[in-house]
């Protein structure tokens, strides 16, 4: 009797132990593939069994009984497989063809060509790419020619990987619709904010030489962009890094070309922003929260006296830095702030993420972050004269960047696969481990990626990827201030030419730059290029679409 | 109104008719059957800019066949033998027709159109000289034109002064030169975009090798990429590097002609190196030198690799070409018709250099 009575408890002990086994073993897979077939580019256990953790929590539903066969081509800039905003892509790829049956293509295309090349493919009707990751500001252009179809009919069907179009910012929701339509689907969320040497700038003994030197003390934290010109000023030229040269006060790329003019899209904005009167401050009015053309008559306000200022201010604060920041681009000026040897910057999420990664970073652990600066001087239109107040400075809040999302082609054989595509990629637990693996570019769109109470993040999930948890406090926090923070935003430009207008401003600014021709000469050549572009693709149609990209009522 | 299929329809059959009428008169039923249908699809696959370069070429082809109607006494003597020899040229007669004759009388055609990417769903229309009249007073081309002279005259200078003085030396019996000129002809081998990245690398002003060989000889380094004419003369250096090899080979080969016979005569009176090469080689190798000066100078003015993948056209527009503006114009922009006008004076200012090149020649030989 009591042998039998053991020899039950024995048997119901392995039967739950192999149970326990196969639970824990179909856990470890997914549609019958381990880790290490899915991805096979990780860099390491703990990525790639993150990476798993995330995936199982998507729950991506099985479509191999409806794409099996298939094939999408996906079209991406040119960074590779570990690359920013590609490396994803392929990160994923065993997984998006074992969820579907379907094969992925990648087609790198160098960022410098992408509207180019996209778009002559699509002139050209070879129609070759079924999704195209595309910068906010291509969108224009291609809903324009019909080159895109909406996915908003696609969106919360069963079938797809889930994600939630009411956890995207705002803000960075409005540049992936068109007059109320989703194109695009959440990837990356650009914004530039700044970014400095938090140990150094906390140093008491560089706090009390600044008060020496400039007889004031350090304007930290950093409120303004006069408060960081003081700082970048102080530092410029001093060895603050003690490696025996003299270190950088701030670090632009400001190459032709090399994305530079987003810089100034952000810094200007103080200058040149006002907020309506009234109980809605981000109305959009004749003179009130328009940085770019007059809504009436796309007169261009590009060489207003508060843009004018504001290239001036960059000027100066250029000066600040080494010279050879006008010929470098992104990943340049990155590196050297990683490198130590700039005390600030002001760029997109990349850089909190990057600061991470010790084969790229030297100052992990020491990372200040806020948001974008404000201005304690700006220009009003209306009263046609520049306000000074350095107690109520203005703050203008940014979306600068291309926020990077993938868009579906009106021609594609595949829409349903291609959506699949899209969606997983904008699904929560995927988006939020891109995020949080600063390699991959992906930067930090969605309210789950923030920290209470606008989010649902932890510090503890940022350092499990690898964060220092003080970077990470700082990082995270100044970006989601950067989109929620401000009073106001700055309008993206999204009308039909924009990359014409913007290669225009990128070029004039560089000349201003290096001297080439004073700030009023540059802007006033932009204004007047900007004119003739407004000319040839037909001023009324611009002003219609330039207004109801606005929300702007003419009049209203 | 034809709906959008008639249409597409009417563009290839219209075309297509001529062909077809000629090779029927000529008694080449199956070519104008054939020319018929394939102008026909190739107007419902893409309207007139696919029919119309086929007709061309089905139009020569049936004027080249000979006929097998009509007064064959009327047939060139030249023609009579057989049909095959003509055959053999269609490929080439096509390759010509569809990508230099129609691509050239096509962008003249654009150059009196508004044509660019934000119409093409609206359409185009004719515009008369309106493009060619805006050239005068676009900023960009007198900004471009500027660069584009510097350089032109520059490249030009550099290459044909260091390729001639390098073919000098080595136009004489000294040991290893068979290796030397071998290793001196590698850049002509390079693609000139790769060599706009090897630019970037070498003019870097913080890491690059010319700056450190600068600040090595006690000189402080140049502001490559932030200075406009300092960015222009690095781009020059990158060109003429590139072009320096092509200018040498012809010019060593052009002295390698000249009879030593003329030397030695010349010795009787001076053993000056530089009066023989003043009297005698630079005069032999003139026509050398014309032709090399005709095809660097066409070829400068048109460049546009180098500048891009190197500096982006940077900083501002110091280093944007007129070629670099036309690119950007059309394959950018894609205001196709801007960008064809623009290239058409260019082609102008090619065809008024030649010409003149070869009215000088054809007086200097005649």
């Amino acid at each position: 009797m009591r042998t039998r009575s053991v020899f039950f408890v024995l048997l119901v002990l392995s039967i739950l132990l192999a149970l326990g086994v196969s639970q824990v073993a179909a856990q470890d897979t997914f549609m019958g593939k381990t880790a290490e077939e899915l991805f096979p580019g990780a860099a390491n256990d703990q990525e790639r069994a993150s990476a798993m953790a995330a995936l199982l929590a998507a729950n991506l539903p099985d479509a191999t009984g409806r794409f099996a066969g298939q094939t999408l081509t996906v079209s991406v800039q040119q960074a590779g497989a570990r690359g920013g905003i590609s490396g994803p892509y392929y990160f994923w790829r065993d997984v998006f063809e074992t969820a579907t049956g379907a094969t992925l293509e990648i087609v790198e295309i160098p960022q410098a060509q992408y509207f180019t090349t996209t778009s002559t493919d699509f002139l050209t009707g070879q129609n070759s790419y079924d999704v195209m990751n595309i910068g906010a500001w291509f969108l224009a252009d291609y809903v324009s020619n019909a080159w895109i179809q909406p996915v908003t009919s696609y969106v919360g069907q069963d079938g797809y990987p889930a994600w939630n179009t009411e956890d995207v910012f705002p803000s960075l929701a409005a540049l992936m619709q068109w007059q109320g339509d989703w194109y695009g689907a959440l990837n990356d969320g650009d914004a530039q904010m700044l970014y400095f040497r938090k140990d150094i700038l906390e140093d008491p003994e560089w706090q009390a030489a600044f008060e020496a030197e400039v007889g004031s003390p350090m304007p930290y934290p950093i409120e303004t962009w006069q408060d960081l010109l003081a700082i970048t000023t102080f530092f410029n030229g001093k060895d603050w890094n003690g490696d025996g040269d003299p270190d950088d006060g701030i670090s632009l790329h400001l190459r032709s070309g090399g994305q530079g003019f987003f810089h100034f899209m952000s810094l200007s904005a103080p200058f040149a922003i006002t907020p309506a009167e009234g109980d809605d401050i981000k109305q959009v009015t004749k003179y009130d929260n328009v940085y770019w053309f007059d809504p009436d008559d796309m007169t261009p306000l590009i060489n207003q006296p508060g843009h004018v200022a504001a290239l001036e201010y960059l000027k100066t604060l250029a000066a600040t830095g080494s010279e050879a920041q006008f010929g470098w681009e992104l990943a340049e000026a990155w590196d050297n702030f990683l490198n130590g040897n700039a005390v600030a910057t002001f760029s997109w999420g990349d850089v909190g993420s990057l600061a991470q990664d010790p084969t790229r970073s030297t100052i992990t652990g020491n990372l200040g972050g806020a948001r974008i600066p404000c201005s304690e001087r700006w220009y009003d239109r209306e009263t046609g004269a520049f306000v000074e107040d350095s107690e109520n400075p203005n703050c203008v809040g940014n979306t600068t960047g291309g926020s990077w999302f993938p868009v579906m082609s009106a021609f594609t054989d595949v829409p349903e696969l291609a959506y699949y595509f899209m969606a997983m990629h904008a699904n929560k637990p995927i988006n939020f481990w891109n995020v949080v693996y600063g390699w991959t570019g992906v930067d930090p769109g969605a309210t789950y990626t923030l920290f209470p109470p606008t989010g649902t993040a932890t510090v503890e999930d940022y350092v499990n990827a690898g964060y220092n948890a003080g970077d990470a406090e700082e990082f995270i926090t100044g970006y989601g201030e950067n989109f929620f923070s401000h009073p106001i935003y700055e309008t993206y430009l999204r009308i039909p030419g924009t990359v014409q207008y913007w290669d225009i401003l990128d070029v004039r600014l560089a000349q201003a730059m290096t001297d080439q021709s004073t700030p009023q000469e540059a802007l006033d050549l932009v204004a007047q290029e900007w004119d003739a572009v407004t000319n040839d693709l037909g001023r009324d149609a611009q002003i219609a679409i330039y207004q109801a990209s606005l929300g702007y009522t003419p009049g209203g | 109104m034809p709906d959008i299929e008639t249409g597409k329809l009417l563009a290839g059959l219209i075309p297509g008719l001529i062909p077809a009428a000629v090779a029927a008169f000529r008694g080449r039923y199956i070519l104008a059957v054939v020319a018929l249908v394939v102008c026909t699809l190739a107007g419902l696959a893409g309207e007139y800019i696919f029919s119309i370069p086929m007709a061309i070429n089905f139009l020569v082809t049936a004027l080249v066949l000979r006929g097998r109607r009509g007064k064959q006494e009327e047939v060139s003597a030249v023609y009579k033998r057989s049909n095959a020899r003509f055959y053999f040229l269609l490929p080439g007669v096509f390759w010509i027709l569809t990508f230099t004759l129609f691509p050239l009388i096509y962008s003249l055609y654009l150059s009196f159109t508004n044509a660019r990417l934000q119409n093409i769903t609206r359409g185009w229309s004719l515009i008369g000289l309106e493009n060619y009249s805006s050239i005068g007073s676009d900023l960009r081309v007198s900004e471009t034109v500027v660069t584009s002279v510097f350089l032109t005259l520059g490249s030009l200078a550099l290459t044909l002064i260091l390729g001639t003085f390098i073919a000098w030396v080595f136009n004489h019996d000294i040991p290893g030169l068979r290796i030397f000129r071998s290793i001196l002809t590698m850049p002509l081998f390079a693609a000139p975009i790769a060599l706009g990245f090897m630019g970037l690398i070498l003019f870097n002003e913080n890491s690059g090798s010319i700056n450190y060989m600068i600040r090595g000889l006690g000189g402080q380094g140049v502001n490559w990429f932030t200075d406009p004419w300092s960015a222009r003369a690095a781009v020059l250096l990158i060109d003429s590097w590139q072009w320096t090899p092509f200018v040498f080979i012809i010019i060593l080969a052009a002295m390698q002609s000249i009879p030593d016979e003329l030397y030695e005569a010349a010795r009787l009176d001076t053993n000056s190196g530089w009066s023989l090469f003043r009297s005698i080689t630079f005069p032999l190798i003139a026509p050398a030198l014309g032709t090399v000066a005709l095809l660097r100078l066409v070829e400068t003015f048109k460049i546009l690799d180098i500048p891009l993948s190197m500096l982006g056209g940077g900083p501002g527009t110091a280093t944007q070409t007129y070629s670099y503006y036309i690119y950007q114009t059309g394959l950018r922009n894609f205001d196709m018709g801007y960008a064809s006008a623009l290239a058409y004076i260019l082609v102008i200012i090619a065809i008024i250099i030649t010409t003149i090149y070869f009215q000088r020649m054809r007086a200097r030989f005649e």
